[in-house]
């Protein structure tokens, strides 16, 4: 029985396989537990359809892809919609006139500035603008988990009413957004399929995904500006 | 080194298919070498350690001429060198009637040589007749085949800036032109026996059977490493003449074989294991967003 | 951001925006005057003349390599490690593109660089070594010795460093504005990340079956025939372990070029990676106990090697392993960093015992590599820094292109 008997040495790899295989359980167990791993689960992919279909109550849009939320006093707080932000990509700044001025529903209310270009969108409701969110102008964010929290302008207006009833809200916001993806997703390249198999989408911005070149002819056909 | 057949198959450890494969990858001892490959057979008990073979390898490689046999060389133990293909060392013994006993080594012509095998570029090539010659306009200089020679021959020019390996050729060219080795022509004492390897083990054998008590019973170079085209037969313990001990004698090559069986498997088994997950992945994301759909048309 | 405005640059507006960042030339010289840029400098200074001193005199001249010892530090350190450490570029993109881990998604970029790079200064480390590199072709093109390991780690390492190439082409396309190019070379992501995994098995473990030939002369602790999978297993470990330190100097040192987005969280990049080292790490450990039960070779661990070959085993695999668990448990990242760098160094140890420090080990005096030899090492690695800095300034590697940005939805 010398240690280096064949039948011997076989046998001890054999009890080291299996000791590992103990000593592995636990090993797993404790690497792969602990305090963080609730916050480390791995999260369902999200595609970021999901958020763009979700249009919280007492929020109304228009068909530029702007947002207001109005409140009984007259006032209507805006923003652009997650779409836009998808479309349009990372913004270098937001061009908002100063408070005072007046904006008109359907009329160009603030201007998109990305590269050397701009788009203009256009304003949900008519009236005087009586607050900015000069942050936001400055720098605008990419998060759209917070879309509708990052207002750009406040407007008092009197005819809030009046314009509400071309502002679509609930279902009919979820269905236009619906068909603008739909829309949207019929010019994407097959490039942009790439994009999605590598898992997320262009933050960049779809318009300059489909036309690199011209995106903000893109832009605009969306934006109605 | 009793373990080594065990180990030998286990290389298929990194693709078990090779175990199918493996083992049996070279079951013939050496591919392409004739059967009536030449090889030498030393007699250490006849060597004299005139150093004529020393002499006459240089003047036919067009080497530097080797030192004289003197007591001051033969107090060295030299090793053969990029200007010295074949060295002769004296050896002191002990249990025999001779205190000494002289030994040349040069390259031993493995049968189914490492250095060839290992060689990128087969600049070491065996050849079918015998010799284990070399190209040097192939020769990257990587010095695998030093690592792998089990008997430490090649040896590398490191002292030029173009260097090539340089190690004993059997005298391959000679042996084209019908002549024999230079050192064994050389050889006034009989030492040197040039034949048919086949031929030269038979002989050893004769006179091993025919000396009773007087040789070892081992042929050196019969198996070891394989086999060896130089052969070796002594009246002292074989370590004690500085002929290496403990070498494997399964040809040194089998284990890169081994090694190499797993190549195909590992190009032929990899892509679809992986594409298999990927396509996996692929379909689980595509579940993931399945729900989105539902969204859109409600 | 400074691309972002620059549609269409003129020949000069390539050379100022590419090149010197945005500077002029005078401007960007003096921006190379800080005590790193010095640093490099010296080496480089001292390193290249130390090349070409080895080339103009040859390897004796420049190395304490021997007809005994063929193989030194080029070969253990710049070769060997230096492919090992450049595992992750495989690693890390088999885990996003194949497995769909899109949390490693940020840091594929900056890996499939330095195995890249890591290759590339490899086989210039390689070139230093071989006596004729000038027939560095010859295998490939000319004389192919299909029966030798080498001859299938040189194709393997020439065709994957042509894969790391073309999987790093999106962000120099990017960086050139090839929007078109760039599009071709992204439909081949999955094929390449395909053939990068099938290479790297096949020349890792090859790196390791290259010293199955050398049993007469390594320390039977070291020798297994186990030995490629060795290789293998520790290389992805090293890959990953390499990608955690690279992305935490880069952090600290590009910090100005911080990832923008929002999602990218390094710190639960570093634990992932961690906890999966670890796990590989603590298996590496058994499969060594496996060759140590197997090679017979209990008998040589009360010696000094033996005391060497336990420190290596216990010291660099297992209790890393145990540490990294630890770290990723309880999510310190620091710890998690240290563990990392002391593991890479421990691939690196592992691969100098099997090449240089238990190889001849009945050998003495003993080969130690000569202060050229260092030198040039030195350099060689002082290149592959100076580069990846120079392309990690230029090209979308730590950031993304805001033209091309993807945001992952995890």
């Amino acid at each position: 029985m010398s240690p280096n008997d064949p039948y011997i040495v076989k046998a001890a790899e054999y009890l080291l396989g299996i000791a590992f295989l103990l000593l592995f359980v636990p090993f797993w167990r404790y690497a792969t537990g602990g305090v963080t791993a609730a916050a480390r689960q791995p999260r369902r992919v999200r595609l970021p359809l999901l958020d763009m279909f979700h249009v919280p109550a007492g929020i109304a849009l228009h068909p530029g892809h702007a947002w207001a939320r109005l409140s009984a006093t007259g006032e209507a707080t805006l923003g652009m919609d997650d779409f836009a932000r998808q479309l349009v990509g990372p913004l270098k700044a937001i061009h908002a006139p100063a408070i005072g001025s007046r904006v008109v529903q359907g009329q160009p209310a603030w201007t998109l500035k990305a590269d050397s270009r701009t788009v203009n969108m256009l304003s949900p409701v008519t009236g005087e603008i009586v607050a900015l969110n000069d942050e936001e102008l400055r720098a605008p964010g990419a998060n759209h988990d917070e879309t509708y929290g990052r207002w750009l302008m406040k407007v008092r207006s009197p005819r809030l009413d009046v314009d509400a009833k071309q502002l679509l809200a609930d279902r009919s916001a979820r269905q236009f957004l619906g068909s603008s993806w739909e829309e949207l997703s019929a010019m994407l390249t097959p490039e942009l399929g790439t994009i999605m198999h590598d898992g997320g989408t262009p933050v960049n911005g779809f318009a300059r995904g489909i036309d690199e070149g011209q995106w903000d002819t893109v832009a605009r056909r969306f934006l109605r500006s | 080194m009793d373990l080594t057949r065990r180990t030998f198959f286990k290389v298929g450890a990194i693709g078990a298919a090779t175990l199918a494969t493996g083992g049996r990858a070279e079951a013939s001892a050496a591919p392409g070498v004739a059967a009536d490959a030449v090889g030498m057979l030393v007699d250490t008990t006849l060597c004299i350690g005139c150093g004529g073979c020393e002499a006459a390898c240089a003047e036919a490689n067009g080497l530097p001429e080797p030192p004289s046999l003197d007591e001051e060389t033969l107090a060295l133990r030299r090793t053969t060198d990029p200007r010295a293909f074949t060295v002769v060392n004296r050896f002191a013994v002990t249990g025999a009637a001779e205190p000494e006993r002289f030994v040349k080594t040069q390259c031993m012509h493995c049968v189914e040589p490492a250095c060839a095998t290992v060689c990128p570029t087969r600049a070491l090539e065996k050849t079918a007749a015998g010799p284990v010659i070399y190209h040097g306009d192939r020769c990257l200089g990587c010095r695998y085949c030093m690592l792998s020679c089990p008997f430490d021959v090649p040896k590398f020019e490191y002292d030029k800036p173009a260097p090539y390996i340089r190690k004993c050729t059997f005298c391959a060219t000679r042996q084209a032109q019908g002549l024999v080795p230079a050192c064994a022509e050389m050889c006034p004492s009989g030492a040197l026996t040039f034949g048919t390897r086949a031929a030269l083990l038979e002989e050893a054998r004769q006179r091993i059977y025919q000396n009773p008590g007087k040789y070892v019973p081992h042929i050196y170079g019969e198996r070891e490493a394989g086999g060896t085209s130089w052969l070796y037969i002594s009246d002292v313990p074989l370590d004690q003449v500085g002929l290496k001990a403990g070498l494997d004698q399964e040809p040194y090559p089998r284990r890169a074989q081994t090694a190499l069986a797993a190549v195909p498997m590992v190009l032929t088994l990899w892509p679809p294991i992986l594409m298999g997950l990927y396509a996996l992945n692929a379909n689980r994301r595509r579940d993931e967003a399945d729900p989105t759909e539902e969204t859109r048309h409600d | 951001m400074t691309d972002f405005a620059a549609n269409e640059p003129s020949r000069a507006g390539f050379l100022r925006d590419k090149i010197f960042l945005g500077l002029s030339p005078r401007q960007y010289l003096r921006s190379l005057l800080t005590p790193w840029d010095a640093v490099y400098a010296l080496v480089l200074a001292i390193g290249i003349p130390c090349i070409v001193y080895r080339f103009a005199y040859g390897l004796g001249a420049a190395t304490n390599l021997s007809q005994t010892t063929p193989w030194g530090i080029w070969i253990g350190i710049d070769m060997l490690s230096g492919i090992a450490l450049a595992a992750g570029g495989f690693t890390i993109a088999a885990a996003v593109y194949l497995l769909g881990l899109e949390k490693y998604h940020p840091i594929v970029r900056p890996a499939i660089l330095t195995g890249f790079l890591g290759y590339l200064f490899a086989v210039a480390g390689l070139l230093c070594d071989l006596g004729s590199p000038w027939r560095l072709p010859v295998p490939i093109f000319y004389s192919w010795g299909t029966r030798s390991i080498m001859f299938e780690v040189a194709w393997c390492v020439f065709l994957y460093s042509t894969v790391l190439f073309l999987e790093f082409t999106p962000t120099l396309f990017e960086w050139l504005g090839w929007s078109r190019a760039r599009r071709a070379m992204l439909k081949l992501t999955i094929g390449l990340t395909v053939a990068g995994v099938v290479l790297s098995t096949l020349h890792q473990s090859s790196l390791g079956a290259l010293f199955l030939m050398a049993e007469p002369r390594l320390h039977p602790l070291w020798y297994s025939s186990y030995i490629p999978l060795y290789f293998f297993v520790s290389a992805v470990v090293a890959g990953m372990s390499m990608v955690i330190v690279e992305s935490a100097l880069s952090h600290r040192i590009f910090g100005s070029q911080k990832d923008p987005r929002p999602h990218v969280n390094l710190d639960e990049v570093t634990i992932g990676l961690s906890r999966a080292a670890g796990i590989v790490l603590f298996a590496y450990f058994f499969v060594r106990l496996q060759g140590l039960v197997d090679s017979g070779a209990w008998h040589l661990l009360p010696t000094k090697y033996g005391a060497w070959y336990l420190f290596e085993i216990l010291g660099f695999i297992l209790v890393p392993a145990l540490v990294y668990a630890h770290g990723a448990r309880t999510g310190k990242v620091r710890l998690l960093r240290v563990t990392a760098g002391w593991t890479v160094l421990g691939v690196v140890v592992n691969r100098l015992n099997v090449s240089v420090i238990a190889m001849n080990w009945t050998l003495s005096p003993h080969y130690l590599p000569s202060v050229i030899e260092m030198i040039t090492t030195l350099t060689i690695i002082t290149a592959g820094v100076v580069t990846f800095r120079w392309i990690v300034n230029r090209m979308p590697v730590l950031h993304e292109h805001p033209r091309y940005a993807v945001a992952p939805q995890v």
